[in-house]
C-alpha cells in the first residue's frame, strides 16, 4: 500500500502538535491527504500551524487536566468526525534541571504522570468508544529508550514512559480482537526543545530530526505490521 | 423506588426487572443480560455524548439573570450546534425541585441572553410558556459550549455532576442534554460478552432531550422534536436481522425513537431526520422488538413507552414489584428488559 492510499481520507488526531515530533507528525499527516486534528496548548502556536496548513484542525486543550478531555473530544467529534488514528505525542519531562527520584517533589512526579500517562488514558477512553463501534483503529503512544533503559535523574519521565509501554500493551490485549490496535513507539533521541530542556549541552549533530522520526513512524503504520506492540523507530 | 441519587456505577450488579413472553416478570441483575439476548438478535445502542447543557446569562434588553436548559438538538448535523430547543428557567439552581422555581424573566423572540463574550443565545421564537427555539452565536461555538455550560441535573442528587458523569461508553458526537442513561451500567466487557454469544451489535446517533421542565404542562410536550441519524450498516443490520426473524433490541428509549421512526414499510431507513413520534399504548412497532430502559417515575412519558411495548397490566405487576425489590430510580439507577412483542401480537 502507498503511504498517500493508507493516509488519505483518514480522520488523524495529534496531541502535542505544535513543536517537536508532533508538530512533523502533523505537518506530514496533513501533506498525505489526512483530515488532521492537532491538539495542544498555546493559542498562538496553533494559529501559526494553522496559517501554514489551513486544512489542519488546530484545538486549544491541555492533555493533563481531567476536566479537559470531554471538552476536548466533544470539539474533536464535533470538527472532525470519528477518530481513525490517534497520536497521543504531548508529554511532560519534568521540573529541570533534573534530579535523583530522591529529590524529586511528589508534586513533580504527580504532573509527568498526568501529561504523560493519565492524558493518553483519558484522551484514549474518550475517542476509543467510536473505534470500537466501527471495529477499527489504531492509538499511537510516543514512549523513549527511557522506558527500558534506566537513567540516572530520568525518574519521572523514565516511569511514565515504561507505564505507557504497559499501557499500550494491556490495550492491545484487550481490544485487538476487536479490531482496535495500539504502538508504544521509541522516536529516539530527537533534536526538540524537550531534549534540550533535559540535557542543555546535547551535542545537535548527534540528535535526530523530528522529521526523521516522523517519517519512519509513518512508515512503520503503514507497513501494518503490529506483531510487537513496543517499536523502536 | 428510591432515587439512585449518585453518579457511581454498580455496573453488573444494577438490577434488572425482565417482563417477558408469556406475561412474565422475572428479578435478575444486568451480569445476565447475556442470558436473556439470543444467537443473532441485534442490540442497538446511542452513541451520543452528553453536553454540559445547563446556562446561566443575563438577557441583553432588561439585564436579568436567566437559567437556560437546552431541551432538545435540531440539527442539521453534529459539525453545527447553533440550533436547539431550550427552556427558561427561573432564580435557583438545581438544588432546588424544577417545580418549585420560580417563573423566569420573559424572553421574546429576538432577545439574546449573553452567556458569556463568546457565548450568545438568540432567541428565535417562544414556542409556549418557557419552551424557546434558541440560536447560539459563537465564533467558537464547540469549545464555548462546555467553557460555559454545567451538567443539567435535579434535586434527587446528593452532588454537583461532573461532565464525565454523564458519558456513557459509547459516547462519541455530543449532541444530548441529558445521558441516553440506559447504557450507563454497561461495560465494554459485557458488550465483549454478548458479541461472544453471536450477538450483534449496531449504533445510531440521537440527541436525547430534556426529561423534566418543572410543569406538568410543559412536561406534557416532552419528548420534544428530537435530532437522530442511522447509518447504513445499522439499517442493513437491522433489516437483515428482521429477515432473519431475529429480535431488534433497543437499548434505550432514543434508540426505540429513532428507529421506529425512520421505519417505511416494515424496513429500517438510514438517513438523519427530526422526529416528533410518540408512543402510546395500542402503538404497532415496525422494527424493535426488544427494549432496555432506566426505571422511571409513573405518570412520565416513559411509561407511555413501556405500555405501548408490552401489555399495561403487566408492566404495573412489574412495577408493583420493583418496590419490594429495593430497585432505584432515575437515570444512575435500576433497568428493565422489555421482551413483550410475541405476546401482545
Amino acid at each position: 500500500m502507498t503511504h498517500q492510499s493508507y493516509w488519505e481520507n483518514k480522520n488523524v488526531l495529534i496531541t502535542g502538535g505544535t513543536s517537536g515530533l508532533g508538530r512533523a507528525l502533523t505537518m506530514q499527516i496533513n501533506e498525505l491527504g489526512s483530515n488532521v486534528g492537532m491538539i495542544a496548548r498555546t493559542k498562538e502556536k496553533i494559529s501559526e500551524i494553522e496559517m501554514m496548513h489551513p486544512n489542519v484542525i488546530g484545538i486549544q486543550g491541555d492533555v493533563s487536566k481531567k476536566q479537559k478531555i470531554y471538552p476536548l473530544a466533544g470539539e474533536v467529534h464535533s470538527r472532525l468526525g470519528d477518530i481513525d488514528i490517534l497520536f497521543n505525542v504531548a508529554s511532560y519531562l519534568g521540573d529541570t534541571p533534573l534530579r535523583n527520584l530522591i529529590d524529586t517533589d511528589c508534586e513533580d512526579l504527580e504532573k509527568v504522570l498526568q501529561t504523560n500517562v493519565l492524558g493518553p488514558f483519558r484522551l484514549s477512553k474518550a475517542i476509543l468508544p467510536a473505534m470500537l463501534l466501527r471495529k477499527k483503529g489504531l492509538i499511537v503512544n510516543i514512549s523513549s529508550d527511557a522506558a527500558i533503559s534506566v537513567y540516572p535523574t530520568w525518574g519521572s519521565y523514565s516511569i511514565s514512559k515504561a507505564s505507557i509501554d504497559h499501557m499500550s500493551k494491556i490495550f492491545d490485549i484487550e481490544l485487538k480482537a476487536q479490531g482496535v490496535r495500539f504502538l508504544s513507539i521509541d522516536p529516539g533521541d530527537m533534536n526538540t526543545p524537550m531534549h534540550f530542556a533535559a540535557i542543555p549541552d546535547a551535542n545537535p549533530a548527534e540528535l535526530r530530526d523530528p522529521n526523521d522520526s516522523a517519517a519512519k513512524i509513518i512508515e512503520l503504520i503503514v507497513s501494518e505490521d503490529r506483531s510487537e506492540v513496543r517499536r523502536s523507530v | 423506588m428510591k432515587p439512585a441519587n449518585s453518579a457511581k456505577r454498580l455496573y453488573e450488579e444494577t438490577k434488572l426487572l425482565v417482563l417477558s413472553e408469556q406475561n412474565k416478570v422475572s428479578h435478575s441483575t444486568v451480569n445476565s443480560l447475556v442470558d436473556f439476548l439470543d444467537v443473532d438478535d441485534l442490540l442497538v445502542v446511542n452513541r451520543s455524548a452528553t453536553l454540559p447543557a445547563s446556562f446561566s446569562g443575563q438577557i441583553e434588553r432588561t439585564h436579568q439573570v436567566v437559567e437556560i436548559r437546552l431541551a432538545a438538538f435540531q440539527g442539521p448535523d453534529p459539525s453545527q450546534l447553533q440550533n436547539w430547543f431550550a427552556f427558561s428557567f427561573g432564580a435557583g439552581d438545581w438544588t432546588i425541585p424544577t417545580e418549585k422555581r420560580g417563573l423566569p424573566p420573559a424572553l421574546s423572540p429576538g432577545d439574546r441572553v449573553i452567556i458569556g463574550e463568546d457565548l450568545i443565545a438568540d432567541i428565535v421564537s417562544v414556542q409556549h410558556e418557557r419552551l424557546l427555539s434558541i440560536r447560539f452565536l459563537s465564533s467558537s461555538l464547540q469549545k464555548s459550549l462546555y467553557t460555559h455550560g454545567r451538567p443539567i441535573q435535579y434535586s434527587y442528587h446528593k452532588d454537583a455532576l461532573e461532565i464525565w458523569d454523564q458519558q456513557t461508553i459509547f459516547s462519541g458526537p455530543a449532541i444530548s442534554v441529558e445521558p441516553p442513561s440506559a447504557s450507563f451500567p454497561l461495560t465494554w466487557q459485557m458488550i465483549f460478552r454478548l458479541k461472544n454469544k453471536g450477538i450483534r451489535l449496531a449504533s445510531l446517533l440521537h440527541g436525547a432531550g430534556i426529561s423534566s421542565t418543572g410543569s406538568q404542562y410543559l412536561d406534557s410536550k416532552l419528548p420534544l422534536r428530537e435530532w437522530y441519524s442511522i447509518p447504513s450498516a445499522t439499517r442493513e443490520l437491522i433489516n437483515t436481522t428482521k429477515s432473519n426473524g431475529n429480535r431488534v433490541v433497543a437499548l434505550g428509549t432514543t434508540v426505540l425513537r429513532a428507529i421506529e421512526s425512520a421505519a417505511d414499510n416494515g424496513q429500517a431507513q438510514a438517513g438523519a431526520g427530526l422526529t416528533t413520534l410518540k408512543f402510546s399504548p395500542g402503538y404497532q412497532f415496525k422494527t424493535i422488538d426488544t427494549l432496555i430502559t432506566g426505571m422511571h417515575e409513573f405518570g412520565t412519558s416513559h411509561r407511555d413507552v413501556l405500555n405501548a411495548l408490552c401489555p399495561p397490566e403487566l408492566v404495573q405487576v412489574g412495577y408493583e414489584q420493583v418496590e419490594f425489590h429495593d430497585y432505584r430510580d432515575h437515570e444512575y439507577g435500576d433497568i428493565s428488559l422489555l421482551d413483550c412483542r410475541k405476546s401482545i401480537i
